[in-house]
């Protein structure tokens, strides 16, 4: 546990003052990720004790926080030719450190304040070049803010209510505080109005940061408060609000893809309303909805790595990621523009791409309590495909070359992210291969280790 | 036959500082001069916390608010600069905010009175709702990103109040210090990103005339 938390915080440490020289800041960063994903997927973390207050994970947050490392050493290697504030490196990493002590944390009340510390570092990275981007940063910065200090008080509310059972009004309030603060904070709707604008514009890094990592430790958050909370109120509401919740963000984001011009914002608005599908899937409760959620959280983090280092690379070619600047950008760019359409519809749910068949099954499951609802959230999904097809269009229309071409490595990149979103898509296929009591076994080790 | 509700002295003291406090936020369209009125919050609240035992906490909390309104003043000052030097219009007139401050007054007394903290001072629990509200309708004002972080702050620092009254742990309470150095540095950072912006925009301006 030291060097799971400790690493990420001397290395960003270090790197803060060194923020001038990039080749060297990046790979360190990159290699701090890598390393405390790496200790964190390989061995058992041994417990923290500090000044009384100990700091544990278990094996599935272990597992969680494995991917997330890792995902953010991706981006860290994969982003640092794109324009980028050096000052990044060392708040992702500070960010990693008190995300995973937030989850770590078994007192409520410090694993809420440290969670609200860890979504603070992650926002302060929404900086970038694009006009309107510091005050669109603002936005998610109070909605954060507020969503913070609602789980912190509903944690506080919720130990006072552990102390004293005969107390009702701690239990009400820790229930409402606790279930509005961590919707919130995983930015559905209203809130998808602010964080999908926000990321146009906005690096690889904070993308992956708020969209990713921020969202994953809210869940795991959750899943410990859910389980401190002996009468099940809160996990009665968190269902019953996340069920409206989710469904509405899924609208909500893919009404809002649909009127953008922008590729950043398309994909933004696109990757929060598949964030309401993996709500849906959470607040259904149920083994097999959970499973699916959390699988298709792991996909969409691959599909924003590509989807925002392809905008970022459309972005440094042509100055400008909207459609209009955009119009005949296959040809000097292609994998850029084939890395947004990927990742595009991975977030919209599209066959053959990764995310579709696990939404699939997640409505499907959905169908089973809420059947009227489904036909209107498959048809919304449309919204973010039409601003995809909008995209496809204006990037392969004939027109002459007007921006410069992407670089090489970025080919690469492309290629074995678009190639890893395909490939995922027919996993279930080779799993099926696979004896069945096999399955079982990778099934157990993948989604739940340790239970 | 309906009775007046009586006020005590000490609630018309609580008022009249209140109302300075909050007049001091909303007034000044200068950000540098709103800043004593965040400063004139922390000092309310560290008079309001409740330490039995470690009495210096109060003087930790206020000196943490100072440093937090030093952190905004340098960020002020830069913002304040550049509205200068582009002759930016104020948003909202005078009288606009001293109506938005009174406004804010009234709704906190109403709301007090018809839904009052138990667990906390009847003095702390009037200024956590006024300057709670005082922070949001700063936030719903703010046309920058300055101006919505004093509101943003404001709003924390009435939150705080509150929250440090029940939660009295040093480790808590040592957090939530980072927590609010931490809130000042992101709205520096973005208020500075929206400075270096709009220099960016002022100057493609310059270019193309």
């Amino acid at each position: 546990m030291v060097g799971v938390l400790l690493l990420p915080l001397v290395i960003a440490v270090t790197v803060a003052p060194l923020r001038r020289w990039r080749y060297v800041v990046a790979p360190l960063a990159t290699t701090a990720a890598l390393v405390t994903g790496i200790s964190l997927l390989t061995g058992a973390v041994e417990p923290l004790i500090v000044i009384g207050r100990i700091l544990e994970l278990s094996s599935r947050q272990q597992a969680g926080w494995a991917y997330c490392s890792l995902l953010l050493a991706a981006t860290l290697l994969t982003s640092y030719q794109l324009p980028q504030e050096r000052l990044h490196y060392a708040l992702a990493l500070l960010g990693l450190s008190a995300l995973i002590a937030s989850t770590a944390a078994g007192s409520l009340s410090l694993g809420a304040i440290l969670l609200l510390l860890g979504m603070l570092l992650c926002v302060m990275t929404l900086t970038s070049d694009a006009p309107g981007m510091a005050d669109r940063g603002m936005r998610v910065l109070i909605l954060v803010v507020v969503a913070g200090m609602l789980i912190l008080l509903g944690s506080w509310a919720l130990e006072r209510s552990l102390l004293l059972p005969d107390e009702p009004a701690y239990t009400g309030l820790a229930r409402m505080t606790l279930a509005l603060g961590m919707l919130l904070a995983l930015g559905v709707a209203p809130g998808t109005l602010y964080l999908g604008s926000a990321q146009a514009g906005a690096t690889p890094l904070a993308i992956v940061l708020c969209n990713v990592l921020l969202p994953a430790a809210v869940l795991m958050r959750a899943g410990e408060l859910v389980a401190s909370d002996a009468s099940g109120q809160l996990l009665a509401t968190l269902t019953t609000l996340g069920v409206w919740f989710g469904a509405a963000t899924v609208v909500l984001g893919n009404l809002g893809a649909l009127v953008q011009s922008n590729v950043g914002k398309i994909l933004g608005y696109a990757s929060v309303a598949d964030l309401g599908v993996v709500t849906l899937g959470l607040a259904l409760n149920s083994k097999t909805g959970i499973a699916l959620a959390l699988v298709h959280f792991g996909i969409r983090g691959v599909a924003l790595l590509l989807g925002s280092n392809s905008a970022g690379v459309l972005r440094q070619s042509y100055g400008h990621d909207d459609l209009e600047a955009l119009e005949g950008a296959f040809r000097l760019a292609p994998w850029s523009v084939i890395g947004v359409l990927a990742a595009g519809l991975c977030l919209a749910g599209m066959p053959p791409w990764a995310g579709f068949m696990t939404r699939l099954s997640l409505l499907a499951e959905l169908a089973e309590t809420y059947r009227w609802m489904v036909p209107g959230l498959i048809l919304s999904c449309a919204g973010g495909c039409v601003a995809l097809l909008r995209f496809g269009l204006a990037a392969t229309a004939p027109k002459g070359e007007t921006g410069q071409r992407e670089p090489g490595w970025y080919r690469v990149v492309g290629l074995v992210l678009t190639g890893a979103l395909l490939l995922t898509a027919f996993a279930p296929y080779w799993v099926s291969m696979v004896p069945p009591m096999w399955q079982q076994v990778l099934f157990d080790w993948m989604l739940f280790p340790g239970s | 036959m309906p009775t007046m509700p009586t006020i005590s002295l000490g609630q018309v003291a609580t008022v009249i500082v209140l109302g300075l406090i909050s007049l001091a936020l909303m007034l000044p369209r200068d950000r540098r001069v709103a800043l004593l009125g965040l400063l004139g919050c922390y000092v309310w609240m560290a008079t309001q916390m409740r330490y039995d035992i470690y009495r210096p906490v109060a003087l930790v909390r206020l000196g943490l608010g100072a440093l937090v309104c030093l952190m905004l003043y340098v960020t002020a000052g830069h913002v304040e600069a550049a509205a200068r030097a582009e002759g930016r219009p104020v948003e909202m007139n005078l009288l606009f905010r001293a109506m938005a401050a009174v406004l804010a007054g009234l709704l906190a007394w109403g709301v007090w009175t018809r839904f009052p903290m138990s667990l906390v001072p009847e003095s702390l629990g009037l200024a956590s709702y006024w300057l709670a509200l005082d922070g949001i309708i700063m936030m719903l004002m703010g046309g920058e990103p300055l101006a919505m972080g004093l509101g943003l702050m404001t709003l924390v620092c009435a939150f705080e109040g509150v929250y440090l009254y029940g939660e009295q742990g040093l480790i808590a309470t040592a957090l939530i210090g980072v927590l609010d150095v931490a809130i000042a540095m992101a709205i520096s950072v973005l208020a500075e990103a929206d400075l270096r912006e709009r220099g960016r925009a002022a100057q493609v301006e310059s270019e193309g005339a």
